[in-house]
């Protein structure tokens, strides 16, 4: 699964507190940190800083390739490699190629927002690693990793404590 | 069986059945001969005085087709000699056809088949030729009833008029070979579709049976092969068949081909000969068979050839021309020599029964004869 990065986690108790805090955090400078919540907060991704997903953007693209790829695939082999008179139709017949354009569309949109998705959250590796098993439940955390600008263990550890932090999780040597 | 035209005292039998030397398959029927007479050296047919009695016995009467009447279509169309005079194209009313997609181009050749109704008498020699030519199958009576005959070419037989004067319309009918063809559309493997010179083929060994080319066929020329008459063949008939043209299987639809293994081997002797294709070449089966020489084959991209010109004719219209099927096949209008107000059945309106029913008429004979016509008749089919 590849090398885990290390880090610090602060475990709050209550969902407001933590945004607060995460958006503490933001603000003195750290820019890889992650909220790990059990359900959606409202207002997380804005006070964490995370931006507008490009996958609506990929997932379009590559429909639109679909499409051409669908129209070209049915044009060469319907009227270039193969051609068949077919009841006096054209060998270029639009209203026939619409359910392949269509599904090639969806296909291609489809497999390709999957990918990116794995693509842009790393998966199949999970990082952060397993904090808390009560974040699943009752509990938020937000993860300072140990590669973020201008990490410091202490720092961040003094850093969560003033934002209320009820617990501090060191995560160095897994 | 009871016809309109056939005097209310007369019976008609048809000789050739029950022939005794003819081995199984001639073996069939009821020998009409006994009632004929000799004379001056010659067989008298007519004239025999005969009694019907009811037998109160069923029989099974079977024919190919059940409907006589054009029921106001243009199908088999006509036309007076004077009307003619004055306008070739009389009888034929011209539709307003549109298509949202040009026509395929057809540069090599462009097969076509004319059919002069004015020459067809319905003799049914195109039917045996071409029975023979493409080892069409025999069904027999049993299957015949089923609707299972498989002609590739069959003779149409409409009665118009008034059922006291009623007058016969015969059209042979093959596969039109229609450019727009309505089969191949629906066809879900492709196992029928145009050929570039504009032949619509069968691929025997992709067809799969489904039949929806016979549903949406117009002109109702597609056959389907329910049963392996091939293998059932006894050993010594199977010489009869045409090497030339495949037996097809069970389960798979078949029709007219306009002859192609007659136009391949036409095209390729002239290809040997190293010459062009000439009108004449190639001559299907029906037509060489046809003694009023009422159908002729040939190429349209040929100006010159016989075919072409007949399809400029102004007597030339395409059935059911209203479908924009398109077809291949062209039929000349029939010219009558009586005066009648109005023969083509398909005037100025659409859907009009112009002629009196046929159907009424047989209804009324058998009143006035009872049964035993029918039954007595019956015996000979």
């Amino acid at each position: 699964m590849g090398q885990r990065k290390g880090g610090i986690a602060g475990l709050w108790y209550d969902d407001h507190e933590c945004v607060v805090a995460a958006t503490k955090v933001r603000e003195a400078g750290f820019k890889k940190f992650d909220a790990i919540t059990p359900f959606p907060v409202h207002g997380m991704e804005e006070a964490v800083g995370i931006k507008r997903s490009p996958i609506p953007y990929i997932a379009f693209g590559a429909g639109a390739t679909g499409l051409l790829a669908g129209v070209g695939l049915q044009y060469w082999t319907s009227a270039v490699s193969f051609p068949l008179n077919v009841g006096g139709k054209p060998f270029f017949s639009g209203p026939a190629f619409i359910p392949v354009m269509f599904e090639l569309t969806i296909l291609f949109a489809a497999l390709s927002s999957v990918g990116a998705l794995f693509a842009m959250c790393r998966l199949p590796k999970i990082d952060p690693p397993v904090i808390d098993p009560d974040l699943t439940s009752h509990k938020f955390a937000l993860f300072i990793p140990e590669d973020d600008v201008g990490y410091n263990a202490d720092r961040c550890e003094q850093l969560l404590k003033s934002l209320g932090a009820k617990e501090i999780k060191r995560l160095s040597d897994y | 069986m009871i016809q309109p035209g056939l005097h209310d005292d007369v019976v008609a039998l048809a000789v050739g059945y029950g022939r005794k030397a003819a081995g199984k398959v001639g073996n069939i029927g009821v020998d009409a001969y006994p009632l004929s007479s000799f004379a001056k050296g010659k067989p008298v047919f007519a004239g025999r005085v005969v009694t019907l009695k009811k037998t109160s016995e069923n029989y099974l009467l079977v024919s190919t087709q059940d409907h006589h009447v054009m029921e106001g279509r243009a199908i088999v169309l006509e036309t007076t000699k004077s009307a003619f005079e004055k306008d070739p194209s009389s009888g034929i009313h011209k539709h307003q056809i549109f298509s949202i997609w040009p026509q395929h181009q057809y540069t090599k050749h462009k097969w076509a088949l004319s059919v002069d109704l004015n020459s067809c008498t319905g003799c049914s020699a195109c039917v045996v030729a071409c029975q023979s030519e493409n080892n069409v199958p025999v069904v027999g009576k049993k299957y015949v009833l089923e609707g299972r005959e498989m002609h590739w070419i069959r003779i149409d037989r409409y009665f118009k008029g008034t059922p006291e004067a009623p007058e016969v319309a015969v059209m042979p009918l093959m596969c039109q070979h229609c450019e727009n063809a309505p089969c191949e559309t629906v066809c879900p493997v492709l196992a029928t579709v145009h050929n570039d010179e504009g032949l619509n083929d069968m691929s025997y060994n992709r067809c799969v049976g489904t039949r929806y080319c016979a549903n949406n066929c117009p002109y109702k020329v597609r056959r389907f092969n329910w049963f392996n008459y091939v293998k059932k063949r006894e050993e010594p008939l199977h010489m009869s068949y045409n090497p030339d043209v495949t037996v097809r299987p069970r389960g798979v639809m078949e029709k007219c081909t306009f002859c192609v293994q007659r136009i391949r081997r036409g095209t390729n002797i002239a290809k040997d000969e190293k010459r062009a294709f000439k009108d004449g070449d190639v001559k299907t089966a029906c037509q060489e068979s046809c003694p009023a020489d009422a159908i002729v084959f040939g190429d349209l991209n040929d100006a010159n050839s016989k075919v072409a010109r007949l399809f400029q004719e102004k007597r030339t219209y395409k059935l059911l021309e209203e479908l924009n099927a398109v077809p291949r096949v062209g039929y000349m209008t029939r010219v009558r020599n009586a005066e009648r107000a109005e023969v083509s059945g398909h005037g100025s309106e659409h859907g009009q029964p112009a002629h009196g029913p046929a159907k009424d008429e047989g209804k009324e004979d058998k009143k006035k004869h009872g049964n035993n016509v029918q039954q007595h008749e019956g015996e000979l089919v």
